[in-house]
């Protein structure tokens, strides 16, 4: 078990966002994490990243209880993530972005730094030639100098999966990476997470509210409503549901006729 | 590896530049044009450090007069002479009233307290941020005065330290306004700058990246803080008196102006910014006496401020440095073609 979450529980003062959530993860999967808005997706992965803590339950990675660890700490044991509203290092250059997250995993220490020790220069070297793979991986190798707030939106979108990346995760949380893309964006984007999800074997949960977009990445598929888990399984189970479709499926497709 | 030679050379070359440069004032300048000079390299190093500790990490820490007042207050207290410690310094622990050290050592003593101070007082402090972090900082000046003007047995207090032993002189000065460069430009063009500036630019993603901020954000602090007690001590053996009022809030927003000025977080921009506005204080002093318009300098100053605010808010170079001396980005891309393959590698896979 690579991950295993249990009756989380977040409330913000009196508002309970969040109740009894559970999950576990196996290596290899790529869940899809559905539901309407508020439902408290963000509020899941914010706990599973160690944004925040949770009030109740606990968060166990590869046999470690790590519940109330630092997101940092988190990101250590191999849990790395995106953001829903892009969050890049905005000033920094596209490669810049990347190699700051490879120094978790491969940055020299401040002595061998101020003393220019060659192991210092051999590490910036191994990591700007990872940094150059990773945005390669992307087609964004040519961009490696720009701005990164001078992309365009879609492209921000993979230079934060690259970054990602870069920490070298065993699973990895997308936080609805095809919010604001057209669709031939989201369809290239999901190749892109095909891929990196097949040719690394990397664990994946991806958090949308695009329904079919989910059903058509993913194996299994969670759906919560109200801070609580409706449904877990297979895209097909999950779609004849009939909590789903009362909660979420039915009224988005009522409302979308209307 | 050419670009890295390429840097290297350039800093020899500069270092030597800075050097002959030196050389030449010494032999030629009159006592009074040196000390000024002196101080205009001591303003370098400050700006310079607290373009590191505050433009690289986002930080607003007025903290820097603090800092030089621990390092300076230790540096003359070692370096004081042995003899007269007894009457000057009357609760100094025997072994310490003994001693008569050289600058080297005293300097490098006060600037490692300083580091200690800074990391003692960051841990509340630096949880704070933006303004009320801008204003803890600026307690701590006044903490500092507080804690000099009442251990007076070991600093003399109120009345001042006075007869500090004359040590500083421009070469002292040179060679740590070159070291603290040179450190600083290796931490900034380094993995662990990158972490620092990525959490400048966005704490929550930084974390996320694993940059653990608490500790990075002490350590940026921290070093600062060092480089502020080095100069501390300079300042201490130039003016050969030092008073619990001598570094106050007043050169605390000096100094800001001056990493404004060049930019946060750019080091040549806050070197420049400390020559700049050292030489327009020291050029209107003469003028303000013959006109009797004192003040004039801080108006003079302030208005450069506001021009700067509202024409290049980014200070004179942003968070960069001048090209010249930077290596050229491309040089750094050995992998660029290995990476394109690996993309239509994979593209062809994804398309299957």
């Amino acid at each position: 078990m690579l991950l295993s979450a249990d009756g989380l529980t977040k409330r913000f003062g009196g508002v309970v966002a969040l109740s009894g959530y559970g999950i576990s993860v196996q290596s290899g999967e790529l869940i899809g994490l559905i539901g309407p808005n508020g439902a408290g997706k963000t509020t899941v992965l914010n706990l599973l990243t160690g944004v925040i803590r949770p009030t109740e339950g606990r968060i166990v990675v590869s046999g470690q209880d790590i519940t109330g660890w630092r997101a940092d700490r988190f990101t250590a044991r191999g849990i790395a993530r995106t953001f829903q509203n892009i969050r890049l290092f905005r000033d920094l250059s596209v490669l810049e972005n990347v190699t700051a997250a490879l120094h978790l995993r491969h940055g020299p220490g401040l002595a061998p730094t101020v003393l220019a020790l060659p192991s210092a220069r051999r590490a910036e070297h191994g990591m700007v030639a990872r940094g150059y793979e990773l945005l390669g991986l992307f087609d964004l190798a040519d961009q490696a100098h720009a701005r990164a707030a001078d992309l365009p939106y879609g492209e921000q979108r993979k230079v934060e999966i690259a970054r990602a990346l870069a920490t070298e995760p065993k699973l990895l949380l997308l936080d609805e990476p095809a919010a604001g893309m057209n669709p031939a964006e989201t369809r290239r984007l999901m190749d892109v997470i095909r891929q990196v999800h097949e040719t690394l074997s990397l664990t994946m949960i991806v958090v949308e509210h695009d329904m079919s977009l989910i059903m058509n990445l993913c194996r299994r598929v969670q759906v919560i409503n109200r801070g609580e888990v409706l449904a877990d399984g297979a895209p097909a189970e999950v779609q004849a549901d009939p909590a789903v479709i009362e909660a979420y499926l039915g009224t988005r497709r009522a409302r979308a006729h209307a | 590896m050419t670009g890295t030679t390429r840097g290297w050379l350039l800093a020899a070359g500069l270092t030597a530049l800075g050097a002959a440069a030196v050389w030449a004032a010494t032999a030629s300048l009159n006592n009074y044009l040196l000390t000024l000079i002196a101080f205009a390299g001591i303003n370098v190093m400050l700006a310079v450090s607290l373009s590191l500790s505050n433009g690289l990490t986002g930080l607003f820490s007025l903290g820097h007069p603090a800092f030089m007042m621990v390092g300076g207050y230790i540096a003359a207290i070692l370096t004081f002479p042995a003899n007269r410690k007894g009457f000057m310094l009357p609760d100094l622990p025997e072994w310490l009233a003994a001693q008569q050290w050289p600058l080297l050592p005293a300097l490098l003593v006060g600037g490692a307290v300083a580091g200690l101070a800074a990391i003692m007082a960051g841990f509340p402090v630096l949880r704070l941020r933006g303004h009320y972090l801008a204003v803890a900082t600026l307690g701590l000046i006044f903490i500092l005065r507080a804690v000099v003007n009442n251990l007076d047995g070991y600093t003399r207090g109120a009345l001042g330290l006075s007869g500090i032993p004359k040590l500083t002189d421009l070469w002292w000065v040179y060679a740590w306004v070159v070291i603290t460069l040179f450190v600083c430009w290796r931490i900034k063009h380094s993995s662990l700058g990158r972490t620092m500036m990525a959490m400048r630019e966005n704490e929550m993603a930084a974390a996320c990246m694993g940059v653990p901020l608490a500790r990075t954000r002490l350590m940026a602090f921290a070093i600062g803080a060092v480089f502020a007690g080095i100069a501390g001590g300079l300042w201490a053996h130039l003016v050969t008196n030092l008073t619990p009022t001598s570094l106050g809030v007043f050169l605390a927003f000096q100094l800001v102006v001056m990493v404004v000025l060049g930019g946060q977080g750019s080091l040549a921009g806050a070197a420049l910014a400390a020559i700049g506005l050292s030489a327009i204080a020291n050029l209107l002093r003469p003028v303000e006496q013959s006109t009797g318009i004192y003040g004039m300098t801080q108006i003079v100053v302030a208005l450069v401020l506001i021009g700067v605010l509202i024409f290049r808010p980014q200070g004179l170079f942003g968070s960069r440095e001048p090209g010249v001396l930077m290596r050229r980005p491309e040089s750094s891309a050995p992998s660029r073609t290995a990476a394109s393959t690996q993309t239509t590698h994979l593209e062809q896979r994804g398309s299957t």
